[in-house]
């Protein structure tokens, strides 16, 4: 696989002709040109039920287009086999979902250093800045929680909502992934943590310099955002 | 943090679930091995009955038959052999030893055998082992009595204690010879075979107490040189210079002339005996092969019913980078621990409870299971269990991977 090196101009996710729909049914994405580059902070707007999670999971290489293509770090996922692409969304995107984003075994560190051990990518980059994955896993927690107290060996069943998304945060930023993808990932917050959870969000975002995805129907969020694109820009209806 | 310790973190979060099916696999392994055990030393311990008698002659009837009551005394003969037969056979060429054996009268419960002191001389049980005595010595006179292990630890008799014979086999029998008591005067060490259930006595005290002749009488008779030698005995065992000539023997003594007589291979009618009791060997094993597959079948229900509910956390597994081959190695090797954690509590189980029976089942049965690691008949029983698990581990992984495959990146389920 190749390294692509760090290039402020660099093309994180190009789309050229994408077309996807679900077997048996018609065409439901369409896009015949989109760019995401480095450092960028987008906005998708769009209702549930209007393909976004189809998207996203093209974005991710979990799906690949029925045509066209879809490069994900400089990589063609649609050439790419199955595991390939999944050591590609494991090197270089961190997800955080609405909500149910931990796995309920695992403490609060183990569940941030998770990434790390399907990248070793991600293991490594960690263990340079940090001196290990634990330790940055702890240092991600502490700038989340800057007002708590919090155990890391902690379990996460305990945890409030606004709790497990912080930490589903840091889990998605831990090893400096290059794109941070978020769905809706402040749906099930009410509005102070809301308001928290993005500024602590962007605040991690900048001081590792990834390129944030933000999905949300929320319209009163994208004016944090210096790039906003619809759904609709997506969707095979509207590009016959 | 591997595949494996996430699948041990996993368990452990359900261990409510998890511990009931490591019980139910560790019962089902600890049944498995405890009729395996039953199984391989009851055969053992039958093999171990007789070794180194090369014929059995008795009456003529079935192999099993005679097999069955003169090394187990089981059951009686129909008819039996003249002591001149015996005494014909036994001088014939090739004939190392003959040992006779004279049995129908019992002491409360345990068979009397009249014997020779041959006997202790030439029988053999186990690889060729010889009888010991734990205490005294064979019998010299005529109402002397040499006891198995089990019938002296059981009636508590000791040397030079007396005892009465009963006619016939049960615990009252027709009539006591009371007035002729039986002295011990041996004390066999244990066997493990019917030899610990026996009262040995020489072949004219079994005349003497059949004449009604008392200790004193016996004596006096002998002593102006009265006859004790019985006219009849039940059956006979032979030693051969050559095992060779065992053949030809068997066939000289089945078309013997005088009387119709049937000589026997041990080893081959143990052998039929075993088929006899194999059907019933065979249906124990079924049985826990059975309950072995029913705590698998739960271990399956368990794993499948609990997918459903692992949507979301396969979902966020994958969105970390996960493979299709990570979740189902997570769920083979959840398979695959409660299997093998089941199999070290039941190999556990086992032998606590054979601790625990030990003693009963030696007591009851004349087994001495050993305890301890398996042997090596039991793991490949093991091993087939151990794959088993893994391979029903399969099919929640496929299940998981098909689940993973639609939902993707997905935890709004």
């Amino acid at each position: 696989m190749r390294e692509p090196t760090p290039d402020v101009n660099e093309e994180l996710i190009e789309i050229e002709n994408l077309r996807f729909g679900w077997p048996g049914a018609a065409p439901l994405l369409g896009c015949d040109r989109f760019l995401l580059r480095r450092g960028e902070h987008l906005y998708i707007r769009g209702p549930s039920g209007s393909g976004k999670s189809t998207l996203l999971n093209l974005l991710a290489g979990v799906l690949t287009p029925d045509s066209g293509r879809l490069s994900l770090m400089q990589q063609d996922t649609g050439s790419l086999a199955a595991a390939a692409r999944d050591r590609l969304r494991a090197d270089h995107i961190g997800f955080i979902f609405q909500q149910f984003n931990l796995v309920p075994y695992l403490n609060l560190a183990e569940n941030v250093v998770l990434p790390c051990h399907f990248s070793r990518r991600r293991a490594t980059r960690a263990a340079e800045a940090h001196g290990g994955v634990t330790a940055a896993a702890r240092l991600l927690l502490q700038r989340l929680f800057v007002e708590e107290e919090l155990d890391p060996t902690a379990p996460v069943s305990r945890l409030s909502v606004g709790q497990q998304q912080r930490v589903a945060a840091a889990r998605a930023l831990v090893g400096d992934p290059e794109i941070v993808i978020a769905d809706e990932p402040t749906s099930a917050l009410d509005f102070d943590a809301r308001a928290r959870f993005i500024e602590l969000l962007f605040e991690q975002v900048q001081a590792s310099r990834a390129t944030l995805v933000f999905v949300s129907h929320d319209p009163t969020l994208a004016a944090c955002f210096d790039r906003t694109v619809d759904i609709d820009d997506f969707r095979a209806e509207t590009r016959p | 943090m591997n595949v494996l310790r996430l699948a041990w973190k996993s368990l452990l979060n359900r261990r409510d679930t998890a511990s009931l099916t490591v019980l139910t696999i560790a019962v089902s392994v600890a049944l498995l091995l405890g009729v395996e055990k039953v199984r391989s030393h009851a055969r053992l311990s039958f093999a171990n009955t007789v070794s180194g008698t090369d014929l059995i002659v008795g009456a003529r009837s079935g192999s099993v038959q005679l097999l069955l009551y003169s090394v187990f005394r089981i059951g009686n003969a129909t008819s039996n052999v003249a002591w001149s037969s015996y005494t014909d056979i036994s001088t014939w060429p090739g004939v190392r030893w003959a040992i006779p054996i004279s049995l129908g009268d019992s002491h409360r419960g345990y068979r009397v055998m009249g014997t020779s002191t041959d006997y202790f001389e030439h029988f053999r049980y186990a690889d060729k082992r010889r009888l010991g005595f734990s205490e005294g010595g064979p019998f010299a006179e005529t109402l002397d009595a040499v006891l198995g292990a089990e019938v002296a630890r059981k009636l508590g008799y000791r040397l030079g204690d007396e005892l009465v014979v009963t006619h016939g086999i049960g615990t009252e029998g027709f009539g006591d010879h009371d007035n002729h008591p039986f002295k011990v005067t041996g004390i066999l060490a244990p066997t493990g075979t019917p030899v610990d259930r026996t009262v040995h006595v020489g072949l004219a005290g079994i005349e003497a107490m059949h004449m009604n002749w008392n200790r004193v009488e016996t004596d006096l008779r002998r002593a102006r040189g009265q006859d004790l030698t019985p006219s009849q005995i039940t059956a006979f065992l032979l030693g051969l210079d050559n095992r060779l000539a065992a053949f030809k023997l068997q066939r000289d003594i089945n078309q013997y002339g005088a009387e119709p007589l049937l000589a026997i291979f041990p080893g081959v009618a143990l052998q039929e005996l075993w088929d006899l009791m194999r059907v019933g060997e065979q249906a124990l094993r079924v049985v826990s092969i059975l309950v072995a597959a029913a705590a698998l079948a739960g271990l399956l229900a368990v794993s499948l019913a609990g997918l459903n509910e692992r949507r979301r956390e396969m979902a966020v597994l994958r969105s970390v980078g996960a493979g299709y081959r990570h979740v189902m190695e997570l769920l083979i090797m959840e398979s695959a621990l409660l299997t093998l954690v089941g199999i070290a509590m039941g190999v556990a189980m086992q032998n606590l409870a054979l601790r625990a029976l030990q003693p009963w089942i030696v007591e009851r049965f004349g087994l001495l299971l050993p305890i301890g690691l398996p042997t090596a008949g039991e793991w490949p029983l093991l091993g087939g269990l151990m794959t088993a698990g893994l391979l029903v581990g399969l099919v929640p992984a496929w299940r998981c991977y098909r689940n993973s495959l639609a939902d993707g990146l997905s935890t709004r389920l």
